[in-house]
C-alpha cells in the first residue's frame, strides 16, 4: 500500500490536470436541489453540445454549492482560468454555453451568475471577468464562513482524489502519525463543538463517555436520518463532500478507541446513500478504512445502514433499534447509549454535521474553531433557507449571526413586496417566531430562551398570506403521522391535537378547545417517552404565544383572516381508513 | 441483598435489581401499569406508571427506573395524578363509543380489564375525547380473535411473540402515528402469517382484546371480580375468586412445560395458563399446551370398563372386569405375557406396571414407546457413556456458542425448546447449524443448513470428525484424559474426507468443514467458557440436539454413535453450554424408562442381573422374579404367532396399531393374541381388538410425577375428579394385582397396597439412586428437580459428566462405517423416499388431538408435502387429493407443494386423519442393535386421485 505522501502527491497531480490541464472542466450541481431543478436534462444537453461542437471537456457531477434557488447550476472553468457559474440553466442555454464559452472561450456575461477566482498552479490568482460579478459578493456568499461546506459544489464527491487534493485526509494522517487519541479528543474539547443534531450537547464530553468505556466492542453511529421538512444540510454534505464525513468518523473512532461505525441514512435518500457507499469503498481502497490504517496499528470499519420510512428513526435509540433490524421505536433511558447502545454495546451517536467539522478542527486546531461563533456557541452553523424568501438554499455562517440579517440580507428578504409573518426554525418540533421577534442572535442559548430551537438548521419563512392556524395544523399533521405509535401520550395526544386543530380550521372550534390543547400538550410534554412527544406541542404553544389573536378570530368570529381556512383541506383524520 | 426506598412516605424493602415499579408493586400501593407484563421486560410505552422521584427531573416511568437505595418516590402527587389521568383518558378514547359512557360494568360488556381498573382508580368516567375509528377484528385464527377495537396498543402481545417469550415474530406494530395497529407481515390475516397459535399474546393482553373463541371458555379477565385491596391485578388474584388454579405439568411433549389448569364450576377445565415459575418452560406454552386440554372432557372418554362378548363390547363393573382379567392372566404367567407401559402416564404408574409384570406375572417382557423413538440413542449412550439420558439442560442451549440441530424439527415437536433455541440465536448470538433433508422452520434462523441425503448421517458425522482432526480442532486434553478407543476410531474416520463425504451425502465439502469448525470451537458464547477442574483448551460450548431423524433408521445406533464420538472429540460434554440432547418425544418417556419399564433394566437403569434381582427381591417382600432380559416391543409383536411367543398382553396408554410400522402386518399379529387388555382414556385401534378395555384417568385427574427431556422430575397434580368410573393407572393395576394374589394364593398382596402415589414414589426413590433425594415435599417446595439427585440435600444436576461417566472414568469412541443408507431404496415403481414425522397441531397418531376442536380446526386433514419439482413431474397440483402407495399399503391425502421437501422426498405426518395413516406405508425393517423400525425411509409412489374421490 502506498504511503500517505504518495497518495497525496498523486491526488495533487490529478487535481492540477483537472483545473489547469489541457481541457475545460464543466461541473454541474447534481445534489437533490439540482436534480429537482432538472440537472439531468442539462447534463444530456451539455454532452450533446460538446459532441456537436467537437470539443473535448471534462464533465463532472458535483454537489450543492448552496445557491439552490439558481439550480441547475453549471460551472465552466477553462484551463487555468476562473470558474464561471451559470444559474437556472436550461438545455437550450446549456447548448449556448458550450458553443460560446467552452468551445469559443467567450463567457456569456448575460447568463452568468458570477465567477470565482481559482488558484493557479503557480500560486497566482486569476482575476475578474468583464461584466460578470464576483460570486463571493453575492448576498448569500458574503456572510459565509465555509468549514464543512468548503468543498461543496467544487469537488466531485465520487472522486476521493479531489478531496485529498483539497487537504483531505491530512487531518487523519496527522492524527495517526503525530497525535494520541487523547490529544485528538482534547482538540475537539477545546473547539467547544456542540452537537448539530438539535440538542447542542458538547461533542467532546460525549466522546469522553465512550472513550472511558473499555468494552471490547463499541460503536460510533452517524445520524443522517434527516426527516425534518425544510432541512437538507446532512443530505447535502453526503451528496457534496462525503469524504469529509468519513474522515471525521474515522477520527472519532480513533479518539474514542472504537473500531466500528455506521452511517445511518433514511431509506429513499438515494443520492446520499449512493455517494456515502461509494466514499466508503474508495476510502477502503486508499487504506483509510480497514485494518491497520496508514500503518498506524489502528483499525476501523464503516458501513451504511438504512432505516425504513420513519421520522422517529432519527431519535438515537430508535435509530439503534432500526439498525438492529427492529421497528424504529425509541427505548427508554437509562441505560444511556454510552452504556448500553447498539446491540447492547456502548455507543456514541453524532449528527452528520457534527462529525464533518472534525477534520478541520484537527487540521486547524480547536482554538481556531473556538474563535468562530458567539459565546458558548462556537463555530459555524449550516442554515437551510426555504419558504417565502428571495434566495433559498444553504449557507454556512458563524454562529451568533442575527436571524434578521440572515433573512433580509443573505436571503434577500420576502419577495413580491409581501411582509414576513413568521419564521419556523429547527424542524416541525421547533416552533415558530413571529415577525416581530426575529431580531435575535442565532445562538443555542438565546434561541432556546426565546422558545425556539436551532435544531438541525432549517429556517422556513412564511409571508403574510399564510394562516397560522393552518400552518400549525399542517405541522401537527406531520408530527401525528410521524409518531411511531409506541408511547400512549404522543400517539394519542398528537391525534387529538390534530383533531382539534382541524376543527378550528373548519371554523367549528369552540373556546374550550384552546384549553383542551394546552392540557393534552402538558401531558405529552411530561409523559412522552422521547423528544417527539415531549416537544410535539411546541408548534401549537409557540403559535398560541405569538398569534393567539388569530386563533381567537377563527374560534370566536368564525373567520380566517387570510382566508386560507375557507378552502377545504386534506385531512389526515378524515382520510383514516 | 435488598434495597430500601421510601414510597409515599412509607419505607419499602425489595430485593436488589428491581425497578421502582417492582418496589411499588411489592408495597400495597396501586399504580396503573398497562404495558408492563409481570414476566417480561419493561416496554415503557403506556406512561401510566409515571411517578415523581426526589432529585430526578420530570416524571419518570417507574417501570424503567432501577430502584436504588434511599430513593424517595411519590406516586400520588397532584401533578403525577393529573398527567396519569390525562394519559389514561387519552387511552380510553381509543375504545369504542359505548365503553366511554358510564358506568363500566365489571365482568360484563364494556370491561377492558386493567384499563377499566386504572380509569376507576383515577376517577375517570368518560373521556372528553372523540373515540377513534378502529380496525376490524381479526377472526382468521381458528382458536382466538384479535379484537382491534379493544386494543390499546400497549405492545405486550408483540413483545410476547418476540423477545419477551417466544421469538416467533408473527405480530408487531404496523403503520405509524394514529394509524398504528397490531398486525402481521404484509398486513395479512393472522392465520396466513407465521403465527403458531401458541397464545402467548393472549396470555399477556391487559384489556382482553385477544380472546379465545370458544364460548364455553371464560376469560380470566372477565370472570374475575376486582381486587378488594386495590392491589395490582395479577392473573393469580384475578382468578382466585371464581376459578381454582392447579399447577401441574403439560401432558403433551417431553419439554415438560408447567401449566396452571383453571377449574371452574362443574369441575370443568376452563382455561390453561402458562407458569412463569416453571424452570423448564419459564412462562411459555405452545398451542397444544395452552389450547389442547379439552380432550379431558370429550364425550368419547372411556368411563366404564368394557368386556367384549361375541365381538361386541358391553359395559361392565370394575369387579366384573378386573376379576375377569385376573382370572385370565393367571394362565399366562411367565414369558408368554408381555406388557406395554405408557410414556404418557406418570412415573408412579410405570413403576407399578413393571413391578406387576415382574413380581406377579414373572415376566420381563416390558417395554414402552421409547423403542420406537430413542432406543438407538439410549443404546449408544449406554455403550459409550453408561447412561441413557440427555446430558444437559435447556439453559445450556441459551448459554451455548453453537447449536447443532440434526434430524429433528423442534418447532413442530418441541415448540418451547425451539423458542429457547431461537432466544439463543437471536438474543445471544449463538451459531445454529441445522442438518436435515427438509427445510424445517429452524433453517430460517440457521447460520448453516446441511441438506444431507436421507440415511447418510454416519458419513456426514464421520466427515465432520475428520475435519476436526485434520485441522487440529479437537480437545486433546479431554480426549487423552477422559476417553478410550480413540486410535481405532480415528483410523475409521480418517478416510471420510470432506470430498468423499460430499459424494455420499450431497453436502458441499466446504459446508461440512464450516459445520465442524463451528461445532468444535464456536466463535463466542454468552457465558465464559468453563470446565470443572480446568485446565486444557476451553472453547465456548456447543450442544448436539437430535431427534427421530437420527434414530428411526436401520443405521440408528450408528448415527447416534457418530454424534457421541463428535462430542467426545470436541470435548463438548460435561460443562455449561455444552452437551448432548436427544429430545424426548412423550411427556414422560424419560420417566417411563427411569421407572424401569424396560426389558433389560430395573428402575434407574439398574441392569437386570443377579445382584439387582436380589436387591429388589429384598425390597419387594422377598419374592423373586426372572433375571433374563425380556423382549422389546417389536420382538413381542413378531413373536405373537410363534408357539413360545407372546400370548397375552396388557397395554396401557399406547396404540401400537397406529404407531407400529407396516400396520397391516402388525394387525395380523395382534389378531393371533389369546388375551389382550387395553387400559386407556379413549377407544382406539388397539383397544378395538382387546378382550377387556379399562378406563384410565387423564393427567388432569390424578397425582404423580413426569420426568421431562432435561431429566427434571415435576409434579402432576389432580385438578378435577376422574371422569365417569375411570381410575388412575397405578390404582387399577394395584387392584388387579391384589385380586390375582388372592386367586393365586400368593402372600404379597401388600406389595400393591398404596394409598397415594407419593408412597409409590418414595418406594421407587429408596431403590433408585438417581432419584433417591427426591420426594413430593421437595417438589412442592422447590419445583422440578433434575436427576441425578442422590440425597435430600442435593440440588439436582443440570448437566452430567462433569467429572466422570457412569461407565467409568473414560467414555468410549465407537467406530462405524457408513452402511447401506436404508433397507428399502427407491426404484422405478416406487421412485420417492417417504419421510414421516409429526405436526405442531397434532400429537403422534392423533388419538388425543383429533378430539380437541381447537387443534382439529387448525389442521383438519392429512397434508402430504412434496417438492414443486416432483409435483410437476407427476402432474400433481397444490391442494389436490393424491394417493401414496408403498409395497405395503396406500393412503390418500391433500398435496402440499412446498420447497421444504427436496426433489425425490415426500413427507407425511403419522397422525391418522380421515382413516389415512402413514404407517400403512412404512417398512418394518429394524436397526440391528436397538430394534427400532425405519420410519424415516421407505420407497413410495404418488398419483393424483380423480375428482370422484
Amino acid at each position: 500500500m502506498a504511503s500517505f505522501e504518495e497518495i497525496a502527491a498523486e491526488s495533487q497531480q490529478r487535481w492540477e490536470e483537472l483545473t489547469a490541464g489541457g481541457q475545460p472542466w464543466i461541473r454541474i450541481g447534481t445534489a437533490l436541489c439540482g436534480k429537482a431543478a432538472g440537472c439531468d436534462d442539462v447534463i444530456e444537453a451539455i454532452e450533446a453540445a460538446l459532441q456537436q461542437n467537437g470539443v473535448a471537456a471534462q464533465v463532472s457531477q458535483v454537489g450543492c454549492l448552496g445557491l439552490c434557488f439558481a439550480e441547475p447550476l453549471v460551472d465552466v472553468q477553462l484551463p487555468g482560468g476562473p470558474r464561471v457559474f451559470y444559474g437556472s440553466v436550461t438545455p437550450e442555454t446549456a447548448a449556448e454555453i458550450v458553443a460560446n464559452h467552452v468551445a469559443g472561450g467567450a463567457p456569456l456575461a448575460h447568463l452568468a451568475l458570477g465567477y470565482l477566482a481559482a488558484g493557479g498552479s503557480d500560486g497566482t490568482v486569476n482575476s475578474a471577468l468583464d461584466g460578470i460579478p464576483d460570486l463571493n459578493q453575492h448576498p448569500m456568499r458574503v456572510v459565509e464562513n465555509r468549514v464543512v461546506l468548503r468543498n461543496a459544489g467544487t469537488i466531485d464527491p465520487e472522486d476521493i482524489h479531489q478531496y485529498i487534493a483539497n487537504d483531505g485526509y491530512h487531518a487523519l494522517n496527522q492524527a495517526l502519525t503525530e497525535m494520541s487519541p487523547e490529544e485528538v479528543l482534547e482538540q475537539v474539547n477545546t473547539s467547544g463543538l456542540r452537537g448539530r443534531g438539535g440538542a447542542a450537547f458538547s461533542t467532546g464530553t460525549k466522546w469522553r463517555f465512550l472513550a472511558g468505556s473499555n468494552a471490547p466492542q463499541k460503536y460510533i453511529l452517524c445520524n443522517c436520518e434527516e426527516g425534518d421538512p425544510g432541512a437538507f444540510n446532512d443530505k447535502a454534505i453526503l451528496e457534496s463532500d462525503p469524504q469529509t464525513l468519513v474522515e471525521g468518523i474515522i477520527l472519532a473512532g480513533y479518539a474514542t478507541g472504537t473500531s466500528h461505525a455506521y452511517i445511518f441514512i433514511r431509506h429513499g435518500h438515494d443520492g446520499p446513500i449512493d455517494r456515502a457507499r461509494a466514499a466508503i469503498v474508495q476510502a477502503q481502497e486508499m487504506g483509510f478504512l480497514g485494518e491497520n490504517i496508514l500503518d498506524s496499528g489502528f483499525s476501523f470499519h464503516l458501513e451504511v445502514a438504512l432505516t425504513g420510512d420513519s421520522y422517529v428513526a432519527g431519535e438515537e435509540s430508535a435509530m439503534m433499534e432500526a439498525i438492529e433490524g427492529k421497528r424504529a421505536m425509541p427505548r427508554f433511558r437509562p441505560p444511556f447509549p454510552a452504556q448500553v447502545g447498539l446491540f447492547g454495546k456502548p455507543s456514541n451517536i453524532n449528527n452528520v454535521k457534527t462529525l464533518a467539522y472534525v477534520p478541520q478542527i484537527i487540521s486547524r486546531g480547536g482554538e481556531w474553531f473556538a474563535g468562530i461563533g458567539h459565546d458558548q456557541s462556537t463555530g459555524t452553523v449550516i442554515l437551510c433557507l426555504t419558504g417565502d424568501l428571495k434566495y433559498t438554499g444553504m449557507i454556512e455562517v458563524p454562529l451568533g449571526i442575527n436571524l434578521k440579517d440572515v433573512l433580509y440580507e443573505a436571503a434577500g428578504g420576502v419577495p413580491d413586496g409581501k411582509a414576513l409573518k413568521l419564521v419556523q426554525t429547527g424542524g416541525p418540533l421547533g416552533g415558530v417566531l413571529g415577525a416581530g421577534n426575529i431580531d435575535i442572535l442565532l445562538d443555542f442559548e438565546i434561541l432556546r430562551s426565546a422558545g425556539a430551537i436551532l435544531g438541525s438548521g432549517g429556517i422556513i419563512a412564511a409571508n403574510e398570506d399564510n394562516c397560522v392556524v393552518d400552518l400549525t395544523r399542517s405541522l401537527i399533521a406531520f408530527c401525528q403521522y410521524e409518531s411511531c405509535g409506541k408511547c400512549f401520550p404522543c400517539r394519542m395526544g398528537m391525534s387529538h391535537l390534530l383533531e382539534v386543530l382541524e376543527r378550528i380550521c373548519r371554523l367549528e372550534g369552540v373556546p374550550e378547545d384552546l384549553d383542551l390543547m394546552r392540557k393534552v400538550g402538558q401531558d405529552m410534554q411530561a409523559g412522552s417517552l422521547c423528544g417527539h412527544g415531549q416537544l410535539g406541542f411546541n408548534p401549537v404553544a409557540s403559535a398560541l404565544r405569538y398569534f393567539g389573536e388569530e386563533f381567537d378570530t377563527h374560534i370566536l368570529d368564525r373567520r380566517c383572516p387570510t382566508e386560507v381556512c375557507s378552502v377545504p383541506r386534506f385531512s389526515p383524520v378524515a382520510s383514516r381508513r | 441483598m435488598t434495597t430500601t426506598l421510601t414510597i409515599n412516605n412509607k419505607s419499602v424493602t425489595v430485593p436488589d435489581g428491581g425497578s421502582v415499579l417492582d418496589a411499588i408493586n411489592a408495597s400495597d400501593i396501586y399504580i396503573s401499569q398497562l404495558c408492563k407484563d409481570p414476566d417480561m421486560k419493561a416496554i415503557g410505552a403506556c406512561r401510566t406508571c409515571l411517578v415523581e422521584i426526589h432529585g430526578v427531573r420530570g416524571f419518570p416511568a417507574s417501570c424503567s427506573v432501577p430502584a436504588t437505595e434511599g430513593m424517595v418516590v411519590q406516586t400520588d402527587s397532584d401533578d403525577v395524578r393529573r398527567i396519569r389521568s390525562g394519559v389514561i383518558e387519552l387511552t380510553m378514547a381509543m375504545l369504542p363509543e359505548p365503553a366511554k359512557s358510564p358506568p363500566f360494568v365489571k365482568g360484563g360488556w364494556g370491561d377492558f380489564g386493567q384499563l377499566t381498573t386504572a380509569a376507576q382508580q383515577h376517577g375517570i368516567q368518560s373521556p372528553r375525547w372523540q373515540s377513534r375509528p378502529r380496525e376490524e377484528t381479526d377472526e382468521s385464527n381458528t382458536v382466538f380473535n384479535i379484537a382491534m377495537e379493544s386494543c390499546i396498543l400497549c405492545g405486550r402481545c408483540a413483545q410476547a411473540c418476540q423477545d419477551g417469550h417466544q421469538f416467533i415474530g408473527a405480530i408487531d406494530f404496523l403503520g405509524a402515528g394514529g394509524n398504528s395497529r397490531i398486525g402481521t407481515f404484509m398486513d395479512k390475516p393472522l392465520a396466513d402469517s407465521i403465527c403458531t397459535t401458541c397464545g402467548q399474546c393472549l396470555s399477556v393482553c391487559p384489556t382482553g382484546a385477544i380472546q379465545v373463541k370458544e364460548q364455553s371458555v371464560v376469560s380470566v379477565q372477565l370472570s374475575a371480580t376486582p381486587a378488594a385491596d386495590g392491589a395490582p391485578l395479577t392473573a393469580d388474584k384475578l382468578t382466585a375468586d371464581s376459578l381454582r388454579s392447579v399447577s401441574t405439568t403439560c401432558p403433551y411433549c417431553g419439554v415438560g412445560c408447567g401449566i396452571k389448569v383453571q377449574v371452574g364450576d362443574g369441575d370443568q377445565i376452563v382455561e390453561v395458563l402458562d407458569d412463569p415459575e416453571n424452570l423448564s418452560s419459564v412462562g411459555m406454552l405452545c398451542v397444544k399446551g395452552r389450547f389442547g386440554s379439552s380432550f379431558v372432557h370429550h364425550p368419547d372418554r372411556l368411563t366404564t370398563p368394557l368386556i367384549k362378548e361375541g365381538g361386541e363390547f358391553r359395559p361392565a363393573t370394575w369387579d366384573e372386569a378386573l376379576d375377569l382379567v385376573a382370572e385370565r392372566l393367571t394362565h399366562y404367567r411367565g414369558s408368554s405375557f408381555g406388557t406395554l407401559c405408557s410414556a404418557k402416564a406418570t412415573n408412579e404408574d410405570g413403576y407399578i406396571q413393571q413391578k406387576f409384570s415382574r413380581l406377579l406375572m414373572q415376566s420381563n417382557n416390558i417395554d414402552h414407546c421409547t423403542r420406537l423413538c430413542h432406543s438407538p440413542s439410549v443404546e449408544a449412550m449406554l455403550t459409550s457413556l453408561g447412561s441413557g439420558a440427555t446430558s444437559n439442560s435447556y439453559t445450556d442451549y441459551e448459554d451455548a456458542g453453537c447449536l447443532v440441530v440434526i434430524g429433528c424439527d423442534p418447532t413442530s415437536n418441541h415448540p418451547v425448546a425451539a423458542s429457547r433455541m431461537r432466544r439463543a440465536v437471536v438474543e445471544r448470538g449463538t451459531k445454529l447449524v441445522v442438518i436435515n433433508p427438509r427445510r424445517i422452520d429452524m433453517c430460517d434462523y440457521a447460520d448453516l443448513w446441511l441438506r444431507a441425503h436421507p440415511g447418510t448421517d454416519v458419513a456426514l458425522l464421520n466427515g465432520m470428525a475428520q475435519v476436526i482432526l485434520d485441522e487440529g480442532l479437537q480437545d486433546q486434553t479431554f480426549v487423552t484424559n477422559r476417553t478410550e478407543g480413540f486410535e481405532e476410531w480415528a483410523k475409521v474416520v480418517e478416510t471420510y474426507t470432506p470430498q468423499r463425504v460430499e459424494e455420499i451425502t450431497g453436502v458441499p465439502a466446504e459446508d461440512i468443514r464450516q459445520a465442524a469448525r463451528l461445532y468444535a470451537i464456536p466463535p463466542t458464547s454468552s457465558i465464559p467458557p468453563f470446565r470443572k477442574g480446568g485446565p486444557g483448551r476451553i472453547s465456548p460450548g456447543s450442544c448436539l440436539i437430535w431427534g427421530m431423524g437420527i434414530t428411526q433408521h436401520t443405521n440408528g445406533t450408528a448415527n447416534a454413535h457418530g454424534l457421541l464420538n463428535l462430542s467426545l472429540l470436541a470435548g463438548q460434554l460435561g460443562r455449561p453450554g455444552s452437551g448432548i440432547s436427544p429430545l424426548r418425544g412423550q411427556n414422560n418417556v424419560q420417566g417411563c424408562g427411569d421407572a424401569g419399564c424396560l426389558p433389560n433394566a430395573m428402575p434407574g437403569y439398574q441392569v437386570l442381573s443377579q445382584e439387582t434381582v436380589v436387591k429388589f427381591q429384598n425390597a419387594w417382600g422377598g419374592h423373586g422374579f426372572p433375571e433374563e432380559h425380556g423382549l422389546v416391543i417389536t420382538e413381542m409383536v413378531d413373536s405373537m404367532k410363534e408357539s413360545t411367543g407372546i400370548k397375552a398382553m396388557y397395554i396401557t396408554g399406547e396404540n401400537p396399531l397406529l404407531s407400529e410400522p407396516d400396520l397391516h402386518h402388525a394387525q395380523e399379529m395382534f389378531e393371533s393374541l389369546e388375551f389382550l387388555v387395553v387400559q386407556d382414556i379413549f377407544m382406539h385401534e388397539t383397544a378395538q381388538m382387546a378382550d377387556v378395555v379399562l378406563p384410565a384417568t387423564s393427567f388432569a385427574e390424578k397425582d404423580g410425577t413426569f420426568t421431562n427431556s432435561e431429566r427434571r422430575v415435576q409434579r402432576v397434580r389432580k385438578a378435577i375428579e376422574p371422569r365417569g368410573q375411570s381410575r388412575p393407572d397405578w390404582e387399577i393395576i394395584s387392584d388387579l394385582a391384589k385380586r390375582m394374589c388372592h386367586k393365586l394364593e400368593l402372600d404379597f398382596a401388600d406389595q400393591f397396597d398404596y394409598g397415594h402415589p407419593s408412597q409409590i414414589f418414595d418406594e421407587m426413590a429408596r431403590l433408585t439412586p438417581i432419584v433417591s433425594g427426591i420426594n413430593y415435599d421437595r417438589l412442592d417446595r422447590e419445583g422440578g428437580i433434575q436427576w441425578p439427585c442422590p440425597t435430600a440435600d442435593h440440588p439436582g444436576t443440570p448437566y452430567l459428566y462433569a467429572d466422570s461417566f457412569p461407565r467409568g472414568p473414560r467414555a468410549l469412541f465407537v467406530p462405524f462405517e457408513q452402511g447401506p443408507v436404508a433397507a428399502e431404496m427407491p426404484n422405478r415403481r416406487f421412485p420417492l423416499i417417504l419421510n414421516t414425522g409429526r405436526l405442531l397441531y397434532h400429537w403422534h397418531g392423533g388419538t388425543i388431538t383429533r378430539r380437541v376442536t381447537n387443534l382439529m380446526a387448525r389442521s383438519p386433514e392429512l397434508q402430504i408435502a412434496i417438492s414443486p419439482q416432483d409435483g410437476q413431474k407427476y402432474g400433481i397440483e397444490d391442494g389436490q387429493m393424491i394417493r401414496v402407495s408403498s409395497r405395503r399399503g396406500q393412503l390418500t391425502g391433500r398435496a402440499l407443494l412446498t420447497d421444504r421437501e427436496s426433489p425425490g422426498g415426500i413427507f407425511i405426518p403419522f397422525v391418522k386423519l380421515s382413516e389415512s395413516a402413514a404407517n400403512f406405508l412404512t417398512n418394518a425393517a429394524y436397526d440391528p442393535t436397538s430394534k427400532i423400525p425405519e420410519y424415516k425411509v421407505c420407497a413410495v409412489r404418488v398419483e393424483a386421485v380423480g375428482l370422484d374421490c
